[in-house]
């Protein structure tokens, strides 16, 4: 890469990275040139990279045969239904391929969610290991069986929760969740701030990023410093201006 | 200053949200610009996917999947660094795939980092092969599982079919796979590859995730469906410490501390307002 | 209404396409059984990308018109606009002209404008996350304690300062995700699975017709 370009893209990727978080201050011009640059380039790049697996398809695949050619043009002839998405008047059309893609999905998660994550997982809390463990773990394992059996319970609506047996299970199983809920949301915490120390890293060029991302980021935050602070001053005189 | 009427504690509750914004930047910039190298323990759960990779026969053929997209690099780009360490240090075979778009991306910057041929004296097509992204999430993974050369014709580097590869020839479908390795955020990801590779073809599998997926992982770990979780950054951080290679999970650790120490004062100052005003209004 | 528009028409098209992938899984029907079935995987996911424009097409019908009546903030929408034209067309797969996704210019954008902005929309919850912590974070009950000592816990167990200072937070830390929460992931697993489960027989057999809106309608 030439230096320009090093320049220009360490240039643009601090000043998008700014103009995304200029929207903790408020809503403004910056952020909102973000979020449409953001949108408008993810999606020519989704449709770049479909369009680029279809022609490996046909290159690779379907162009062999006489039948593979047949089925591709009928895939796209299907393909070409989607966009009665947009017409009131030939909107069962978009319906067959929303058919065929919602049917095969069904049965492909249908056939094995079965044993993959109802018995394995029944499986797997029936099959606790009491004897040969020492006993903490075998307390533990004991535990997570009534844990899932009573969190279980808890969500059962068929039946009417009214004896009195049901109360210590529903508040032991209430427990239960608050406690594992508890653990999802330090992850919850972790992800957020990590995903944050990345971008910070990225804006002090912590190697492997650009070096020149320092450089740029001291300058770029306060451009857009004083923008905002000056945008900010044009709505408020324009604002007391019309009133 | 506290207007009138105002309490302390009404203060205390009430704190500007770009203060708040503020203190966070205060507080995770410096550690990175200077990192302070808090120690760093390693939990049984990194322990067990290092020892998968680890333990893996010579010749042992890993796909690599990844089931993520921009929106995690913070957090799994450090993550898959060290793996493709550990995987390019290691007599193993194996293949990159991507089941979100914005995977080949990453994937990609990770192999110009780390630049294999010249670093590891790994020959591509030969010792791994980077085969790029297939559309449909679950539905690429069960065609993948049944049919790799058909659902990914060309390799991602040169665009050549990927029969041509030599390392292709071992690897034709999920039978031939000794290890899966999912690197991800969310669906698709670890629960369709469990419905898709694990329970029809009993493919072994790591996942390293993003935080937030980690709690729907530990069934599947307990259940022996997944054989190691690295949940989140610090996970990657223990795992670099096991690799010997401290790079950006690592440089992030003290990042992590304080902004966790912040937001558990947040919790406890916002608390102590709380309780405060609910004691004087009983009173 | 004429029979080929009618709803049940796509429900036995769902039908078909769910057995294609159910029925060989369960009994075995021969190789070449097999090898259709997965042929039509593939087939399907032709299908599929067939829809990769119905987004953008979505997209520019809201921000075409702003730009050419000259709606407020149609200069963002031009932003859009140019963003994704230029991206598309640098990006298609015609590898004769030089474009595709290794092109230099479509590299150059997606490395320096939609990474940056892709990973930088998402890390910014940190700071509405740790707001939330400190505004909406109370100890108001019984279960709402046992959430934030738990969530709090966690805290300590994945900052490296918390176990440095008493490596029994990490103990705590894997006790709280190994037993009370996998318990409760899986108890969702479970009910998530049995949900599916039902679905599927739903949509199967028709009972299950709101896929079939399109969404938003």
């Amino acid at each position: 890469m030439s230096d320009f370009t090093t320049y220009f893209g360490a240039f643009l990727g601090v000043l998008f990275t700014l103009a995304v978080y200029s929207f903790l201050y408020r809503e403004n011009p910056w952020s909102r040139l973000a979020e449409h640059m953001f949108i408008g380039s993810a999606i020519g790049y989704g449709i770049a990279y479909d369009l680029d697996w279809m022609r490996s398809q046909w290159e690779g695949r379907w162009s062999l045969t006489s039948t593979g050619v047949t089925a591709f043009a009928f895939a796209l002839l299907l393909g070409l239904l989607w966009y009665f998405r947009f017409s009131r008047k030939y909107f069962w059309l978009y319906r067959i391929p929303l058919a065929i893609i919602t049917g095969t999905g069904l049965g492909l998660a249908f056939r094995t969610v079965v044993f993959a994550q109802l018995l394995t997982q029944v499986k797997a809390t029936a099959g606790i290991q009491l004897v040969g463990v020492d006993a903490w773990t075998a307390f533990n394992n004991l535990l997570s069986a009534v844990m899932v059996v009573c969190v279980l319970l808890y969500f059962t609506f068929t039946v009417r929760q009214t004896h009195p047996v049901w109360k210590p299970i529903n508040v032991f199983a209430r427990y239960t969740m608050m406690a594992g809920f508890g653990a999802a949301y330090g992850y919850t915490i972790l992800t957020r701030m990590s995903l944050y120390i990345g971008r910070c890293q990225f804006l002090l060029g912590v190697p492997p990023y650009a070096p020149e991302n320092k450089t740029f980021f001291p300058w770029i935050a306060l451009l857009i410093l004083v923008t905002l602070i000056g945008y900010d001053l044009y709505v408020k005189s324009r604002a007391s201006a019309k009133t | 200053m506290v207007a009138e009427g105002e309490t302390i504690w009404d203060k205390l509750e009430n704190i500007d949200r770009r203060i708040l914004y503020l203190l966070i930047w205060i507080v995770v910039l410096p550690p990175l610009i200077s990192p302070i190298g808090l120690p760093i323990s390693i939990s049984p759960s990194t322990v067990a996917y290092y020892e998968a990779i680890e333990k893996l026969p010579p010749g042992s053929m890993v796909v690599v999947s990844f089931d993520f997209g921009l929106s995690a690099l913070g957090e799994l780009y450090p993550i898959a660094v060290a793996t493709f360490h550990h995987l390019f240090s290691r007599p193993v075979k194996f293949a990159i795939i991507a089941t979100w778009n914005e995977g080949p991306i990453v994937a990609k910057m990770i192999i110009d980092k780390l630049n294999p041929e010249q670093t590891y004296h790994k020959v591509y097509g030969e010792d791994w092969i980077f085969l790029g992204w297939a559309p449909g999430g679950e539905q690429a993974m069960a065609a993948l599982g049944r049919d790799i050369w058909g659902t990914i014709t060309k390799d991602y580097i040169y665009k050549k079919p990927v029969s041509q590869y030599p390392i292709m020839q071992h690897l034709k479908s999920a039978k031939d796979v000794d290890i899966l390795i999912s690197l991800e955020t969310g669906t698709p990801g670890a629960d369709e590859w469990v419905r898709q590779w694990w329970e029809p073809y009993h493919v072994p599998m790591l996942v390293a995730c993003i935080g937030v997926m980690a709690p729907t992982v530990a069934p599947y770990v307990q259940a022996g469906q997944c054989l190691g979780l690295l949940p989140g950054l610090r996970a990657g951080a223990e795992y670099e410490k096991l690799l010997g290679r401290p790079e950006l999970a690592t440089a992030a650790a003290d990042a992590i501390s304080t902004s966790h120490i912040l937001v558990l004062a947040f919790v406890i100052i916002g608390n102590i307002g709380y309780f405060a005003k609910r004691r004087r209004r009983m009173e | 209404m004429a029979w080929y528009k009618r709803v049940e028409i796509p429900i036995i098209i769902t039908a078909i396409c769910a057995l294609i992938q159910i029925l060989p899984y369960y009994f075995t029907l021969g190789a070449s059984v097999e090898d259709f079935q997965a042929t039509f995987v593939n087939w399907q996911m032709v299908v599929g990308t067939g829809a990769t424009f119905v987004g953008a097409i979505a997209i520019l019908q809201l921000h075409i018109p702003r730009i050419m009546k000259r709606r407020p903030q149609w200069e963002y929408s031009t932003a859009l606009v140019a963003m994704f034209v230029i991206m598309l067309i640098f990006g298609l797969p015609i590898r004769e002209l030089g474009l595709g996704l290794d092109n230099s210019v479509f590299e150059f954008l997606y490395g320096n404008v939609l990474t940056p902005l892709s990973s930088t929309m998402y890390s910014i919850i940190a700071f509405f996350i740790a707001s939330a912590a400190y505004r909406a974070f109370r100890a108001r009950s019984l279960e709402a304690t046992i959430l934030l000592v738990a969530g709090s816990l966690l805290l300590l167990k994945n900052a490296p300062i918390g176990t440095a200072v008493w490596p029994g937070f990490g103990t705590i830390g894997d006790w709280l995700f190994n037993v009370p929460n996998m318990s409760t992931q899986r108890a969702i697993l479970i009910g998530g699975a049995l949900g599916a489960i039902v679905l599927g027989v739903r949509a199967m057999t028709g009972y299950e017709r709101g896929y079939l809106r399109g969404g938003g309608e």
